[in-house]
């Protein structure tokens, strides 16, 4: 078997040689390059553009504005089967709703010119008064038709029995996804057929919303990517970067490439909305919770009359109760639209529900674990339904013997060394596992070397590496014999690269493409009279290392190759469909469980605060490459790092701004921020998933900024409920 | 960015020549802030002058002290300079990245931009980039700002760690320019915003920094640099504090106290000194110099925790060179 070993990344030496080619680095002939010019305000029109200066700059070939842009149809997020994007037009009208929304875009022969004549872009704006925060509109706060509230049971009778009542309420930071590779568009016309190389976590996504856009029928259009230097789900969606640089190559006729700047990002995709977050438990005095009041506010954008569907912010609810009410409220600013970010609910629900059952903790007296082990939900605590597995305990006892957690003293500041408070936080983390409607085709050649084509994309999690071991055991050949194909809508049809969708999306679908190619090759060889397989029962032959052989017979078979070259076939194929139920439908609940264990060190003189100590466990039911899984937690981890220590986009007030919008300002953490990180699986056999195999991308990160909330809170006895926690929010 | 004229200078009164003939002439050396400054639209030159080739690349020690060349690279790894200035090594250690350090100079660092949210971003109005625009920072988002020496035209930090510990060891800078030779002490390198912000350095257009100059003192080599900051490393001190002391017999005999990320230039706090000087050097000692070190802190609204952190920083610093 191939799924289960820890298989090098198959691009990894590319990748680190600089040899493979992300978006930005691909040429073409005749290139030309694209710049955008962003409105200096937040909301308001256009009054007048003056864009003679920047015509008169050298290279210049067009400037494209809201006068002169290709029209184009609006692109309703809902309708591209991905999170929404830009909704709004672009380059349509005189309308600004956000700052650095694309008001003009310079094309010229090369960057420099580009950037530089974007410079000379002047535009003058009629201002109107712009909301930077939800704070400024709190009592504006609505209810939207695509976050239902969640509500089982009665939650003041739940109350009414409880002995114990806490209430935390957190305020979690707008973060943006800042993926190292910036995001990336190469767009080329010949005639009325548009190619766009794009950095992007769906190409399907950004066809459907192109076709839409355009008005082009989806075949029309081709969307590709090779490499993805992270996305994070800022890369999931059509926005305005696709649609600019597709306008751009229609007016110049020449292949732009638009890439943004790190200043750019802020505002060139969507971001981790600021949310307010109010938990209310109540308890018996033995730790079980009789109700669970959870209401979120979170910021959306002032355009939308909904928020955008992605950002339905409640964070599904990991506990055994009575009685749960759950109502998400939002409040519109003028900011780019939010999007996902590794997760779009636990991300910050998380944090907000582990804040406030560790002060359930101290409440009841009881460990933190152990409050949690008395919780533990048998069943989907808002449906009833049973888990289609659930290995969360195993994650608990594994977790807590590596790090020790039995040695925790529960008193704040009780634990130190020289004159560092040392705190040692957990939090359960648990997260969808779920997939989408998929097709892969599985080529088999003569040479015995087998080709898979999926329209996934591999954002950097090792896509390519997984598909090959499915492929391999699917089939029946050895991993170093397959190769993929992938990210390009002319390939079979793949989900955006989100969710945590992939690994069993590919699992799901590539194996049935690779059986059913072994399957029809079986029959080729049992209907043909030269084979040594002639005349058996195609379910009694097995394929073994490219092989094909009579189950109870080794001696008697022949290979792949032999097969087909003596067929004269240069290639056999096959299609494989997978058709799961929808999300969250089905008779059983499907997720994936963790539990995070963070200890840090806290100076408590000068707040500066360490994490010096990981372990993380995860239950993602089979897993299929332990090697880019560990990858994954120490990636999500250092991600889950930064949301609770360093990162944040810090609103201007004044001119609804971010003020920090590059890595100048905008703290992710570095290799001195991260300890080593023990990564640990437990596996369960899941029947109910395809092969078993749950998503785990937005599992490794979701923990870890609660269990480090809770580590510095039972370090210092300071429990902070605005993050990141700063220095400043600890000098006592 | 806005096309402009590239010369390499191979002596330094070429260089001083092509830059003060032409106002919009700028110095390039390690060009790892100038190129950003460039791209991003901050400086927007007519011409880069190029003085990477120029011979400022020695660190010499001799009898008036260690000379630093103002295009040496890596200073801080150097043996004397690790020996006898260690809160010189230790801030040089402290900035940037391995990568940045690579290429950076000292001449460059000193001359540094600051790192003010509004400085950078070019989108927002900003006296010291664009004077009359008005203070964005004042009324915007402040932490990082200063709590002295501001102004109401300017709250900006100046970002450097190596001018804080050369400030804390009485050195001055060489320069070059065209009304000749001069020295500066390294303190008074810097004016303060006033109401010219965009004035940030008592250097005349064209006066190039050759070299730096760190005296034989008593108290260098018994130095330190704390710095507090955002993350673990590769960013700028929120707080930072150069220690320099001279003990003799547990009575403090001279000290220097610089404090970073707190003010327009290097911030010398010369109550906290004098708290220290002439007596026991002690507990005691050392926190009444935390606590004169915030005489006169003018906090904004998002940045009243500096001021608690200097006086903390700087009783940790004097703590933490004692035992040296």
């Amino acid at each position: 078997m191939s799924v289960g070993q820890p298989v090098v990344r198959v691009e990894g030496r590319r990748k680190v040689t600089g040899q493979a080619r992300y978006t930005a680095d691909i040429a073409e002939d005749g290139l030309v390059h694209a710049v955008s010019v962003g409105a200096s305000v937040a909301s308001g029109r256009i009054t007048a553009m003056d864009t003679s200066a920047a015509h008169d700059a050298g290279g210049v070939l067009a400037i494209v504005t809201h006068h002169n842009a290709p029209r184009t149809h609006p692109v309703p997020g809902r309708e591209v089967s991905g999170p929404a994007g830009d909704t709004i037009p672009i380059l349509q009208d005189d309308r600004v709703y956000y700052a650095e929304q694309p008001v003009a875009v310079v094309v010229a022969h090369t960057l420099e010119q580009a950037r530089y004549a974007a410079s000379l872009v002047r535009v003058s704006y009629a201002l109107e008064p712009a909301v930077a925060t939800m704070y400024q509109r709190l009592g504006e706060a609505f209810e939207s038709r695509y976050a239902r509230p969640v509500v089982v049971g009665d939650v003041d009778s739940g109350f009414a029995q409880a002995d114990v009542v806490v209430e935390t309420t957190c305020h979690l930071q707008m973060q943006h996804q800042h993926p190292m590779e910036l995001i990336a568009m190469t767009a080329h016309w010949s005639g009325d057929e548009l190619t766009v190389r794009a950095s992007t976590q769906s190409v399907g996504v950004l066809r459907a919303g192109i076709a839409i856009a355009f008005g082009l029928r989806p075949e029309q259009v081709r969307v590709t990517s090779e490499f993805l230097g992270g996305g994070f789900g800022g890369k999931a969606s059509l926005w305005w970067p696709t649609i600019t640089a597709t306008m751009a190559a229609r007016v110049t006729g020449r292949p732009v490439r638009l890439v943004v700047s790190r200043a750019q990002m802020v505002a060139a995709s969507g971001h981790r909305a600021r949310s307010q977050q109010r938990v209310r438990l109540g308890a018996r005095r033995d730790g079980r919770l009789t109700a669970i009041d959870y209401d979120t506010i979170t910021e959306t954008s002032a355009w939308y009359d909904t928020p955008p569907p992605s950002i339905t912010s409640i964070t599904p609810i990991p506990y055994r109760s009575p009685a749960i009410r759950a109502i998400p409220r939002f409040v519109k600013v003028n900011t780019q639209s939010p999007t996902p970010m590794r997760s779009p609910h636990e991300g910050q629900g998380l944090v907000a529900i582990e804040s406030a059952m560790d002060e359930l903790a101290e409440r009841t007296g009881l460990d933190p674990l152990e409050l949690r082990r008395r919780n533990y939900a048998d069943r989907e605590p808002w449906t009833g339904k049973p888990w289609s597995s659930n290995g969360l305990l195993e994650c608990y006892d594994l977790g807590a013997r590596r790090f020790g957690w039995s040695r925790r003293d529960p008193k704040p500041r009780s634990m130190r060394q020289g004159g560092l408070l040392i705190g040692w936080g957990m939090s359960t983390a648990f997260r969808l596992a779920e997939s989408r409607p998929a097709s892969a085709r599985a080529v088999l050649h003569a040479d015995g070397t087998v080709l898979v084509q999926m329209g996934t994309q591999d954002i950097g999690t090792g896509t390519y590496t997984i598909i090959g071991q499915v492929a391999a055991d699917a089939v029946g050949v050895t991993v170093d014999r397959v190769t993929a194909e992938i990210a390009d809508t002319d390939l079979p049809p793949a989900p955006p690269s989100i969710g945590s969708f992939t690994a069993q999306t590919v699992s799901g679908t590539v194996t049935n493409a690779g059986n059913a190619l072994r399957d029809k090759v079986i029959n080729v060889a049992v209907a043909d009279e030269q084979s040594p397989l002639y005349g058996a029962a195609p379910e009694q032959v097995i394929v073994h290392n490219g092989r094909m052989r009579l189950r109870d017979d080794p001696a008697r078979g022949e290979t792949y190759a032999e097969l087909l070259r003596r067929n004269g076939l240069p290639a056999v194929d096959a299609i494989g469909q997978h058709n799961p139920p929808g999300i969250g439908e089905g008779t059983h609940g499907r997720y994936a469980f963790g539990v995070d264990f963070a200890e840090v060190r806290v100076d408590p003189s000068l707040g500066t605060v360490r994490v010096t100590r990981y372990v993380k466990v995860i239950e993602a039911g089979k897993i299929i490459n332990p090697r880019t899984t560990r990858s994954q937690v120490i990636g999500g981890v250092t991600f889950g790092i930064g949301q609770a220590l360093t990162e944040v986009s810090e609103m201007d007030t004044q001119h609804a701004r971010i003020a920090n919008a590059s890595f100048w300002g905008y703290h992710v953490p570095v290799n001195a921020d991260v300890p080593a990180i023990d990564a640990q699986f437990v596996e369960v056999d899941d029947p109910h998933v395809p092969q078993g195999v749950k998503g785990l991308g937005e599992l490794c990160t979701i923990g870890a900024a609660p269990a480090i909330v809770n580590a510095v809170a039972h370090a210092t006895g300071i429990r902070v409920r605005e993050l990141p926690i700063t220095a400043d929010k600890l000098l006592g | 960015m806005k096309p402009f004229a590239y010369t390499r200078a191979h002596t330094v009164w070429d260089a001083v020549a092509a830059v003060s003939a032409e106002p919009g002439a700028r110095y390039l050396a390690g060009g790892t802030e100038m190129v950003n400054l460039v791209r991003e639209g901050q400086e927007s030159p007519d011409r880069l002058v190029d003085i990477g080739d120029l011979p400022l690349t020695e660190v010499r020690v001799h009898g008036r002290g260690v000379r630093i060349g103002a295009l040496a690279k890596r200073v801080h790894e150097h043996p004397e300079v690790r020996r006898r200035l260690p809160v010189l090594a230790e801030a040089g250690l402290s900035a940037a990245s391995p990568q940045v350090r690579n290429v950076a100079t000292p001449g460059g660092n000193l001359l540094q931009r600051t790192r003010c949210h509004y400085f950078r971003d070019v989108r927002f109005p900003c006296n010291r980039r664009e004077p009359g625009t008005g203070c964005a920072a004042l009324r915007g988002v402040n932490r990082n700002n200063a709590i002295f020496g501001g102004s109401e035209h300017c709250v900006a930090v100046h970002p450097s760690d190596i001018a804080v510990a050369l400030t804390a060891l009485d050195a001055v800078v060489h320069t070059h320019g065209p009304a000749g030779e001069r020295v500066i002490p390294v303190e008074e390198l810097y004016r303060l915003p006033g109401d010219e912000p965009n004035r940030e350095t008592v250097l005349d257009h064209g006066e190039l920094i050759v070299a730096i100059d760190v005296p034989p003192t008593p108290f260098a080599a018994r130095s330190h640099y704390l710095k507090l900051r955002d993350r673990a490393s590769f960013a700028f001190a929120l707080v930072s504090v150069a220690v320099a002391l001279d003990v003799r017999a547990g009575v403090t005999h001279d000290v220097r106290i610089a404090l970073g990320g707190v003010a327009p230039r290097p911030w010398r706090a010369r109550a906290a000194e004098d708290a220290l000087r002439g007596r026991r050097f002690d507990d005691d000692a050392r926190a009444a110099a935390g606590e004169a070190a915030t005489t006169g802190a003018k906090p904004l609204p998002h940045n009243e925790f500096k001021v608690e952190l200097v006086r903390r920083a700087v009783v940790r610093a004097l703590s933490e060179v004692e035992g040296r």
